[in-house]
């Protein structure tokens, strides 16, 4: 029996109706997390969850990064727990191969840290920590409802035409548990059942991203071989014998790339990213993959002798957004991939899911407080255009750059950018509360349009660097034999320990601006290319307005 | 709009921006070098201008800034581009 199934109802179901302050749809990690959040911050409203699901399964999405640990330790008071329980992670990882794809592991190229980052994260086995998490919430006072399927959805919208408005007031939906089934009233709200999400349907918020048209398949291994008892001596050294497998390690190629993230207790997720155009549907099955992963030999030679692989899953369409993703004047919220996805090579879904279950909270939090409802829907519509914003500027980094990902030379760069952004834009403000202070989203609301310009700017830019690169034969020429501190550019760490002037904030984006573009002016001038315009260092300005960096 | 009002928004923008005396703004002060300014106040002025003029701001016209005036001459420059009328 898995852990969650203990938490299913066996006996009769009481097919009474249910009223409760907050109904939670969707028992995964979003929906979970958020319950948890709810009775530590606000004990005095019942919360209901209701799970589809008898037991808690293998899912994708095991790799948590700086704002997602940071909502874990210091919000969700799970930090004893993730280390007892999960792995620490050591950062990403990154390595190149041979157009032939026939480097060993130890010959290629290397992006990685050679210690444990000191901003903490984790690798978390989500069927295990969904279990736990479910477990926690029962004991603080949740009223879970495990195999209970929630349909016939009616929102209350205040505002709405009378077919939006309930009798009662309040969201209603039927739940049915077993034989039984019973009417739900809830006061808020929360939609977290992912890519199923009824409140998306409902209201038509999906918004297709054909655009960035990425598929995955993956699959958990055991018996795999130990990357840290592997190789020649000099080639751990090289990293201070710091432990490569609690990396999220990537294999990376022209148009995709192959994780291989630990789960604990001797399990591996194994999965590949990549351009729809080159998935092919062999691979949602254990042959198909195997045999795509029998290609790549530095990944084969840790699968190849003993390891078993125990299931596999595939999405042939990775990434979508949302048109909304709160109305808090109408009392419902969504969180999670319940909203939008945009992609995994750098693990962003928990982050997006610990500023949603913040935005949430706080939200719930107003108007239990009884903050007017004019200023609880003011505040919701700029969480809203703040979540869109961040959805853009994240789908920014992925968005054509996946023929970018297999060159060491070009990723180094671009991992540099996007690390020392990530730090500097997203990770420091989340630790300071930043993104739940109505006066500091307002001004970055008003740069919006200004920062996408500069990621879109530096994105060309990337894409020009790359077809040069492939134009000279160039693309593959450093991909083996060479090193790169992951946390090189990040030479700002200490000061974001407490919360930073905005003008500070404005100076390192400025210096991680110029110290980007400068390298690739270098690069460019190998390539035999003059830049323009010609300057080594540009005011910040110039990198937000409609021009080319180069 | 006329040329005045254009200059007093502008005016307007600077002190409430950057906390200036507008005795110190006149239509030849240089703004890096006599009004102080740095190249992250001058991303806060494109914020503003591109709020005044509802457009995007012209790269070029935008490198070639220095003054006040400068400012002025762009922002009635990007009214006249999308049709709004300057008057002397």
């Amino acid at each position: 029996m898995s852990a969650a199934a203990r938490w299913a109802n066996h006996g009769p179901v009481d097919p009474a109706p249910r009223i409760v302050d907050v109904a939670i749809l969707g028992g995964g990690l979003a929906g979970n997390l958020l319950a948890r959040q709810l009775r530590r911050q606000l004990p005095q409203l019942s919360v209901a969850l209701f799970e589809r699901s008898r037991e808690t399964s293998f899912k994708v999405g095991e790799s948590t990064v700086e704002i997602a640990s940071n909502y874990l330790i210091r919000r969700l008071g799970l930090s004893t727990y993730l280390y007892e329980n999960q792995l620490p992670k050591n950062g990403l990882r990154f390595f190149f191969d041979t157009p032939q794809k026939d480097a060993a592991l130890v010959d290629m190229s290397e992006i990685g840290s050679g210690h444990l980052p000191r901003f903490p994260s984790f690798q978390i086995d989500r069927q295990r920590i969904e279990a736990d998490l479910m477990r926690m919430n029962l004991a603080d006072g949740v009223q879970l409802h495990v195999g209970a399927r929630a349909h016939d959805l009616k929102l209350h919208e205040q505002d709405g035409p009378p077919d939006a408005q309930t009798a009662s007031g309040m969201h209603e939906f039927t739940v049915t548990e077993g034989d039984a089934r019973y009417p739900v009233q809830a006061r808020w709200l929360v939609d977290a059942s992912g890519r199923a999400s009824a409140i998306a349907r409902l209201k038509d918020l999906r918004v297709a991203t054909p655009e960035h048209g990425i598929a995955a398949a993956w699959g958990r291994f055991i018996k795999h071989a130990d990357m840290d008892d592997w190789g020649p001596e000099a080639w751990r050294a090289r990293v201070g014998h710091t432990a490569r497998t609690l990396s999220t390690n990537h294999f990376c190629y022209p148009g995709y790339w192959i994780w291989f993230i630990p789960l604990g207790r001797g399990v591996m997720s194994v999965g590949w990213v990549g351009d729809r155009a080159i998935f092919r549907d062999e691979m949602r099955k254990p042959e198909g993959f195997l045999e795509f992963l029998r290609g790549h030999r530095a990944a084969w030679d840790l699968l190849k002798d003993r390891a078993e692989l125990i299931d596999v899953l595939a999405y042939k369409q990775l990434a979508y957004a949302t048109k909304q993703f709160f109305a808090g004047g109408d009392r419902w919220f969504l969180t999670g991939e319940a909203a939008a996805f945009t992609d995994p090579f750098y693990s962003p879904g928990s982050d997006f899911i610990s500023v949603e279950n913040d935005m949430i909270t706080d939200m719930i939090a107003r108007d239990h407080a009884g903050e007017p409802r004019a200023q609880i829907a003011e505040r919701s519509a700029v969480y809203d255009e703040f979540m869109r914003f961040r959805f853009q500027a994240t789908l920014l980094l992925y968005r054509d750059l996946y023929p970018v990902l297999g060159s060491f030379e070009l990723l180094k760069l671009k991992w540099d950018f996007d690390i020392a952004c990530y730090y500097n834009l997203w990770a420091a403000p989340f630790w300071h509360d930043q993104h739940l202070d109505m006066r500091q989203l307002q001004h970055d609301l008003r740069r919006k349009e200004f920062v996408l310009q500069g990621l879109e700017n530096f994105s060309r830019l990337f894409q020009k660097l790359e077809a040069g690169y492939r134009a000279r034969g160039l693309w593959h020429r450093a991909n083996l034999g060479r090193y790169s501190d992951s946390l090189a550019t990040v030479d700002f760490a200490d000061e974001l320990l407490a919360p930073r002037p905005r003008k500070q904030v404005m100076r390192t984006t400025e210096a991680i601006f110029n110290g980007i573009r400068a390298r690739a002016l270098d690069l460019l001038a190998d390539l035999g290319e003059a830049p323009s315009p010609a300057e080594r260092s540009l005011p910040l300005y110039e990198f937000m307005l409609g021009s080319p960096l180069a | 709009m006329t040329r005045a009002e254009i200059y007093q928004r502008i005016t307007g923008i600077l002190v409430k921006t950057f906390e200036l005396d507008p005795a110190d703004i006149r239509p030849e002060s240089r703004l890096f070098e006599d009004l102080d300014l740095d190249s992250i106040d001058a991303v806060d002025m494109f914020v503003e201008l591109h709020e005044v003029t509802g457009r995007r701001i012209d790269p070029q016209a935008a490198r070639k800034i220095r003054t006040v005036q400068d400012i002025v001459t762009l922002v009635e420059a990007e009214f006249a581009s999308a049709g709004v009328p300057v008057d002397g």
